[in-house]
């Protein structure tokens, strides 16, 4: 009897929190369902005609996509957060490589001279980086926030890799030697194959945090900037963007990493547990 | 032996892309942080060194001093609310059916990013014709903008803060709560120990390299908190909720005193260093092989 009295206490504080949780997502759909006029005149929790729901919202996408220019920001999210992805863990696996399969000298140093990066936080690179970026003609480019967003990326990637390395059997890529493979051969037809596990943690991580990233789009870019950081000069414009236009553009940028995290979850908390790994 | 040489010099090659991303974007950026730290510079005129004086006014200004004491009550607020909320509740949810179903809801807003968190809360929830100020005037009440108010708002943001992150640390903690093995918790529970002892002295220890984890992370984030703060009020009203990172960008790129800005990132680097030495030592040394 006891035992069933905790339980539905349990259960009354897991719902009430719940509620909690989702009551803000819940008034998000009140306001995207809603043009400017009807958010206005009626009240926050007064529904629009159930007919115009759709008709508002594939109206509120168009103007957020396209008046507010989400859409070109978007996109450039999109090159920025694949090639951080992609970039860093292309850089972080040759090294990788390298570090735990080929001969070279004093391997823990070079580790931690490349992951050092990954100890500073953010706000230390910010001010060399933007002077950097202006003196070589790089700032507020595609091609400069892309090249920062990589190098940002590579020291945890290469934690990734170097860990997942050493779990591949290193007899293979010495059988593989034997058999007259060079360093290049082993790498495209052994390494990168075995480590595809290590790469999707890498993606998921990286590309999630850059496309979150707002510090740096807000330091290095005014007219190529990252999704996130052109919503917060949105918000920032107080009166100027309607609610059920701003927070349909949030809604659109937040999709990529919706989608990521719901389809590789898995990967994702890969990426924080694999730290305190032995 | 000639044959290896080249060997060995080709091995060397697949480190240097890696190595000269990091060193542009990394390694030199922070040599040249810590120098600015010591200098004076408006970036219009040549730096002039100016020795300890950034760091004496960041412990002296009062706007940084405010600063400081609200990355403290970050930091303080995320290990209570986003950590400690997170274990009650996965130590909860491991005692129901429907885990993956709560799972899920406390996880939704962890896919959103810090910007968009802020700005549905801060335009929809929070403002003048926002929903939770209806509901208030539903029955009668009247809820002023919280967020304005500079008494508690940095309150307000780090319970924004923990809806949104709250969901990782869950997730963490219930991947750490699988993964104790069984046998001591049982062997307590044949010995008659009571479900706060056994939490207490049997699951807590064990859920430790979890802990760690997800302690070194909640107090790295708020340590360099900006986006919440910039979003929501951009460390408003005045400046009184800027956090240090908040008042690094401000006083670099809007008042362009970049030698200030440099040595509050030297500052902001010592605390995390503090902060998550242990974490770091840990993960740093890696795995022997």
């Amino acid at each position: 009897m006891r035992f069933s009295i905790v339980k539905a206490v349990i259960y009354c504080i897991l719902f009430a929190l719940s509620v909690v949780w989702l009551f803000p997502l819940a008034s998000m759909f009140m306001v995207i369902v809603k043009s400017n006029e009807e958010f206005s005149s009626l009240p926050y929790w007064g529904f629009p005609r159930l007919k115009s729901f759709v008709p508002n919202l594939s109206h509120n996408i168009g103007i957020a996509w396209k008046k507010t220019h989400i859409g070109v920001f978007f996109i450039n999210s999109v090159i920025f957060a694949t090639l951080a992805g992609v970039g860093s863990a292309f850089l972080a696996s040759l090294a990788g490589y390298a570090l735990t399969q080929l001969k070279v000298k004093t391997p823990q140093a070079w580790f931690i001279g490349i992951f050092i990066g990954n100890v500073f936080p953010f706000q230390m690179f910010l001010i060399p980086l933007y002077l950097f970026l202006n003196y070589i003609k790089l700032y507020d480019t595609r091609i400069g926030l892309s090249l920062v967003y990589v190098g940002i990326c590579v020291p945890f990637a290469l934690f990734v890799y170097r860990n997942y390395a050493y779990t591949l059997p290193g007899e293979l890529f010495d059988a593989a030697k034997v058999d007259g493979a060079s360093k290049w051969g082993s790498y495209i037809r052994l390494f990168i194959p075995m480590s595809k596990p290590a790469f999707l943690v890498i993606f998921c991580f990286q590309f999630i945090w850059t496309w979150n990233d707002l510090i740096f789009g807000l330091v290095l870019s005014e007219r190529y900037r990252p999704v996130m950081t052109s919503l917060s000069k949105l918000q920032g414009q107080r009166g100027g963007v309607p609610p059920p236009i701003l927070i349909t553009g949030a809604i659109i940028a937040s999709i990529p990493t919706v989608i990521i995290l719901l389809t590789m979850q898995k990967y994702f908390v890969r990426g924080f547990t694999l730290t305190i790994e032995k | 032996m000639a044959a290896r040489r080249p060997n060995r010099e080709n091995a060397f090659l697949y480190i240097v892309p890696a190595l000269i991303f990091v060193l542009i974007a990394e390694l030199t950026p922070v040599v040249y942080t810590i120098y600015l730290g010591f200098m004076e510079w408006d970036v219009i005129n040549p730096p002039k060194w100016a020795g300890l004086k950034n760091y004496l006014r960041v412990f002296s200004t009062p706007d940084l001093l405010n600063a400081l004491k609200n990355t403290a009550v970050w930091v303080g607020g995320t290990i209570v609310f986003s950590v400690g909320l997170a274990l009650v509740i996965a130590v909860l949810i491991n005692q129901v059916r429907l885990k993956s179903v709560f799972k899920a809801i406390f996880f939704i807003p962890a896919t959103l990013s810090p910007t968009v968190a802020s700005i549905f809360w801060s335009r929809v929830l929070v403002s003048q014709k926002g929903a939770l100020v209806s509901i208030f005037e539903l029955f009668g009440g009247s809820l002023q903008p919280l967020i304005t108010n500079a008494k508690f708002n940095t309150f307000i943001m780090i319970g924004i803060w923990t809806w949104q992150y709250l969901g990782i640390n869950l997730i963490l903690f219930l991947v750490g709560l699988e993964t104790i093995p069984q046998e001591p918790i049982e062997a307590a529970r044949i010995d008659g120990a009571n479900s706060w002892r056994l939490f207490y002295h049997i699951i807590l220890p064990l859920l430790q390299p979890i802990m760690l984890l997800v302690v070194a992370n909640a107090v790295i984030n708020s340590i360099r908190m900006f986006d919440i703060p910039w979003v929501m009020i951009q460390g408003g009203p005045g400046r009184s909720s800027e956090t240090l990172a908040v008042s690094l960008y401000r006083e670099s790129f809007l008042l362009f005193q970049m030698g200030l800005g440099s040595a509050i990132a030297v500052v902001i680097s010592a605390f995390s260093f503090l902060a998550s030495y242990r974490y770091l030592v840990s993960i740093g040394g890696g795995r022997k092989r």
